[in-house]
């Protein structure tokens, strides 16, 4: 996400660089480091949310297919919230033509800086904007509920709500407009929720100075446009030659519908299942990105998160987790629209299903409980698998380290006597009675300058204990727990099996080349 | 035929007799008939004279209970080791165990650590790799300080009594070492145990008690033996074998040490059961007189030695008389026999010594039964006594092979009993 910056001050460079991909626009001189960063957090988390407008929108064939004509003028609103509450605005097909003046709403309680911002739009020399002003968030709804609107600037701090409720009321009814936010406060991190509440920017009041304001408005809309603009499907006449885009393949995976049952599993908070409200359910559309399904009842969703699974070619049931995005009652139950999870992000995640060592208690163990995980086993998700064998402490279960030491005491203070064997003669004896000045030589036959090897060998004496009074040819091998500090020979350790879990992943592409 | 041979005995000349006689009279006869009939005859007149003249004296048992350390050297001995361990375990209040493993590979060491977490006062040794008996017995040597020191097989059941009774003699402190019976564990098991079983409790427990008498008593067997540890320190323990336990002994006498005889501190011991085994035993027996007793401890007969004593002189000469002299007369008698007898004789002359060796047997084996402590089983050992010539022939000429092979070739310098790093190093005498 690039950002262009430019030395000259002017709307249309905004303008053109943001059409044609630039994020954001900046002036040299114009602009300060904190100012900088401030727009680059906008812009990374603008970008995310219009990805994810993207995918919803792929996750959408009802929709798509039932205003393919809305989609063809531009206009159509891509929120899928909005278009299953049915709010969006009768006239919208209109909206976005260039040339017409440009609805502009400003939500705002302070009349000091309504002046102010009116003086600012309406000498904009690009010009055509139309100023409607409510000044609370009741009013700003209602007007949003009837009209069409290019472009929302809203005080987030009005007198009737606080400013995460304000974003939310206002976000959905807006359409495509863009939602400018405005405040008193500047403060980067509500800054930046804000832009991931869907705001297109965020301004701070006190900081608005040399046509900021109709800056961040021109470049929202052109932002929007862009949008559009991808979103449009390709003219069904296009070159022939031509490549096409993703978004058209995309459109044409999510028509797929699976034939088999979608087994359901709602996710507990904490992570385990929720055995009450699992189900059976119907899958009514695919893609690589998402699954849209319809399951037989109507609760309260404990987490947005599900596992499905669903039969594949082995004849084995295949599980991955979604995370739900959409929940709508029906006649029958409940339509879901979900976004499957990353691998690394499922509740399934490699780290979840094998055991780990924790460090503070000793032992290992998997970061779920046992009791959830053997529940998880139970409904047949997942598998359980011996991942390795380890020795414990026969008393904690805690993971000890070995060493030889004593057998009877385990102490590590053990001395061994080295000894000679003189071939020769037979004789046996401490290696202190062979040494002479530069020479090994032996007392018993008096041999001299002896080699070892070939006239004598070394033999150890039994090891002997410097702590206990025990003897022995060898040492043992002595375990030691590293939480309780339990010494004990390592034949009695217990051995312990780590059991860890596999289960079958759905693969979402291998679905759709299956469907 | 009978009647013939009756004939002929009472035609032949006493002096022809005698001729004929002459093998067994020389060989053994002798050294373990009458020897035997000697010491039976001592200890029947003392016994008279104790009955007589000291009716109520009894003797007061094991007076002497020095602190001993029982050796078991051994290679691959895992098997029959517990048994071992388990007869000795318990019998004597002062001992101690040290096992030496000889670089076994069949884990007869961690059978012995098994044991020593059940037996205080038990030590294993084990040596990485093998280097022959003597060095496995020279290693427990650093590690006790008992005053006696009792070498054990790792195949031999020492009876309850039998530390006691072979730690007696140590209280005369010109003991050097102490010889012990060795009789078979499995006597009925094969033929060939049963003739060894005979012969063992001829040779040995009778026939080192007239040696004993004699002071001429010169070898302790490897099975069950025990010596004065402050001795064999001073002769730094054993030397390269085979033959270490005859060669030590030879070593004690000469610096002035006694060896004396406990017939009733016995030993069990599994016997060779088959006969390329016996074999193998006995050549290396053989092997070890020529080379410890006329060559390396030539010297014993040396008169202006300052060690010379007229005993071992004395036992040299047996030695040499039975071992080798006779043995190869023996031999020569018997090609006269065959070459140079008339051959209508020949058979007449075989029978007249079978039925004097096994006449002069069957006295043996009633001074057996005199002495024995099981005479039920002696006697039952005894009943192989009618075949005892033949086996006697038979050693003989193994005695024969061994004895020349090792004085013209040192065959035992090649013998495997010794590692061969050890048998290269050493000296060949
Ligand atoms: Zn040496
Ligand atoms: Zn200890
Ligand atoms: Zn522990």
């Amino acid at each position: 996400m690039p950002c262009y910056i430019n030395s000259e001050n002017a709307v249309l460079w905004f303008v053109q660089a943001i059409a044609l991909g630039a994020q954001d626009h900046l002036v040299v001189d114009a602009f300060s480091p904190a100012d900088l960063v401030r727009r680059i957090f906008f812009a990374i988390e603008r970008k995310k949310w219009e990805t994810r407008r993207i995918d919803l929108w792929a996750a959408q064939p009802h929709w798509l297919t039932q205003h393919t004509d809305l989609v063809a003028t531009e206009s159509a609103a891509i929120h899928p919230a909005e278009i299953d509450r049915d709010h969006r605005q009768p006239d919208v097909a209109a909206a976005g033509t260039s040339g017409q003046a440009k609805q502009v709403l400003l939500v705002e309680d302070d009349h000091a800086f309504l002046n102010l911002v009116r003086d600012e739009l309406e000498h904009d020399h690009q010009g055509g904007f139309d100023i409607t002003h409510v000044d609370c968030l009741a009013a700003a709804v209602d007007w949003l509920e009837q009209h069409r609107c290019d472009c929302i600037l809203l005080d987030i701090s009005l007198p009737d709500s606080d400013w995460y409720n304000t974003l939310a009321k206002v976000r959905p009814r807006a359409g495509t407009a863009p939602v400018i936010a405005l405040t008193w406060h500047d403060n980067i991190l509500e800054a930046i929720e804000g832009i991931r509440q869907g705001a297109q920017d965020y301004l701070v009041k006190s900081q608005l100075s040399n046509r900021v304001l109709s800056q961040a408005v021109h470049m929202g809309l052109a932002r929007r446009d862009r949008l559009l603009d991808l979103l449009k499907p390709q003219p069904a006449d296009d070159d022939a030659g031509g490549p096409r885009i993703d978004y058209t393949e995309k459109r044409q995976h999510a028509r797929y519908c699976l034939t088999k049952p979608l087994y359901t599993i709602p996710i507990l908070p904490g992570g385990a299942p929720d055995l009450d409200h699992r189900s059976e359910g119907t899958s009514l559309d695919l893609s690589a990105g998402g699954i849209g399904f319809e399951i037989g009842e109507k609760f309260q969703l404990p987490t947005k998160k599900f596992v499905i699974g669903v039969e594949s070619d082995d004849g084995k049931i295949h599980f991955t987790t979604v995370e739900i995005r959409r929940a709508t009652p029906t006649a029958r139950g409940m339509e879901l629209g979900a976004r499957f999870e990353e691998d690394a992000d499922s509740l399934f995640c490699e780290e979840n299903l094998l055991p780990q060592l924790n460090t503070e208690s000793g032992g290992f163990r998997t970061p779920l409980s046992d009791e959830i995980m053997a529940q998880w086993a139970q409904l047949g998700v997942l598998q359980p698998t011996l991942v390795d064998r380890i020795y414990a402490c026969p008393q904690c279960q805690g993971l000890p380290t070995f060493r030889t030491g004593c057998r009877a005491c385990g102490s590590i203070h053990t001395t061994c006597s080295q000894l000679i064997h003189h071939f020769a003669c037979a004789h046996v004896g401490f290696v202190v009675d062979f040494e002479q000045p530069g020479e090994m030589v032996c007392p018993k036959c008096r041999l001299r300058s002896l080699v070892v090897g070939a006239d004598f060998e070394y033999v150890n004496g039994p090891h002997r204990c410097l702590s206990c009074d025990w003897s022995d040819t060898e040492l043992e091998q002595v375990g030691q727990c590293l939480r309780c500090s339990y010494r004990f020979p390592a034949h009695q350790a217990a051995e312990q099996e780590l059991i860890g879990y596999y289960v079958n992943r759905l693969d979402p592409l291998a679905l759709i080349g299956a469907s | 035929m009978l009647i013939d041979w009756i004939h002929w005995l009472s035609s032949e000349r006493r002096e022809d007799l005698l001729l004929v006689l002459a093998p067994i009279l020389l060989l053994d006869a002798v050294r373990y008939s009458v020897g035997a009939l000697g010491v039976w005859l001592v200890d029947f007149a003392q016994l008279l004279y104790k009955t007589v003249f000291h009716p109520r004296q009894r003797e007061v048992e094991y007076q002497h209970c020095p602190t001993v350390c029982v050796i078991i050297a051994g290679l691959n001995e895992a098997d029959t080791l517990p048994y071992t361990l388990e007869s000795l375990h318990g019998t004597y209040p002062r001992m101690e165990i040290i096992v030496v493993d000889d670089g076994s590979d069949d884990g007869m060491a961690s059978i012995a650590r098994d044991f020593a977490q059940r037996i205080p006062q038990m030590t294993v040794l084990r040596k990485p790799r093998r280097g022959g008996k003597s060095s496995a017995l020279n290693f427990a040597l650093p590690f006790t300080q008992a005053e006696i020191l009792v070498c054990v097989d790792g195949d031999s059941h020492v009876s309850s009594t039998g530390i006691w009774e072979i730690v007696q003699p140590f209280a005369d402190p010109s003991v050097g070492a102490v010889s012990a019976t060795v009789l078979a564990r499995n006597p009925f098991a094969k033929l060939i145990t049963w003739l060894q079983a005979l012969e063992y409790l001829r040779n040995i427990f009778v026939g080192r008690m007239f040696a004993s008498r004699m002071g001429i008593l010169g070898i302790i067997s490897g099975a069950f033996g025990a010596y004065r540890r402050s001795a064999i320190q001073r002769l730094h323990g054993w030397d390269v074998g085979p033959g270490e336990d005859g060669d030590l002994t030879l070593r004690m006498r000469k610096s002035g040490y006694r060896i004396v005889f406990a017939p009733y501190a016995q030993c069990l011991t599994n016997l060779p059961q088959n006969w390329w085994t016996l074999i193998k035993q006995r050549r290396r027996w053989e092997w070890a007189v020529v080379t410890f007793e006329c060559r390396k401890h030539i010297d014993l007969i040396n008169p202006r030695n300052p060690n010379f004593r007229l005993s071992n002189f004395a036992l040299l000469l047996d030695r040499w008389m039975y071992n080798v002299i006779l043995m190869y007369a023996f031999w020569g008698y018997a090609v006269w026999l065959l070459l140079l007898q008339p051959r209508a004789q020949l058979g007449y002359v075989l029978l007249l010594n079978y039925v004097v060796y096994v006449a002069l047997d069957m006295l043996q084996l009633l001074l057996i039964l005199y002495y024995s402590t099981n005479r039920l089983r002696d006697l039952a050992i005894g009943l192989a006594t009618p075949l005892m010539p033949l086996y006697h022939v038979l050693l003989k000429f193994v005695s024969l092979i061994a004895v020349t092979e090792e004085i013209f070739t040192r065959r035992s310098f090649r013998d495997n009993f010794v590692p061969i790093h050890v048998r290269e190093s050493t000296w060949h005498w």
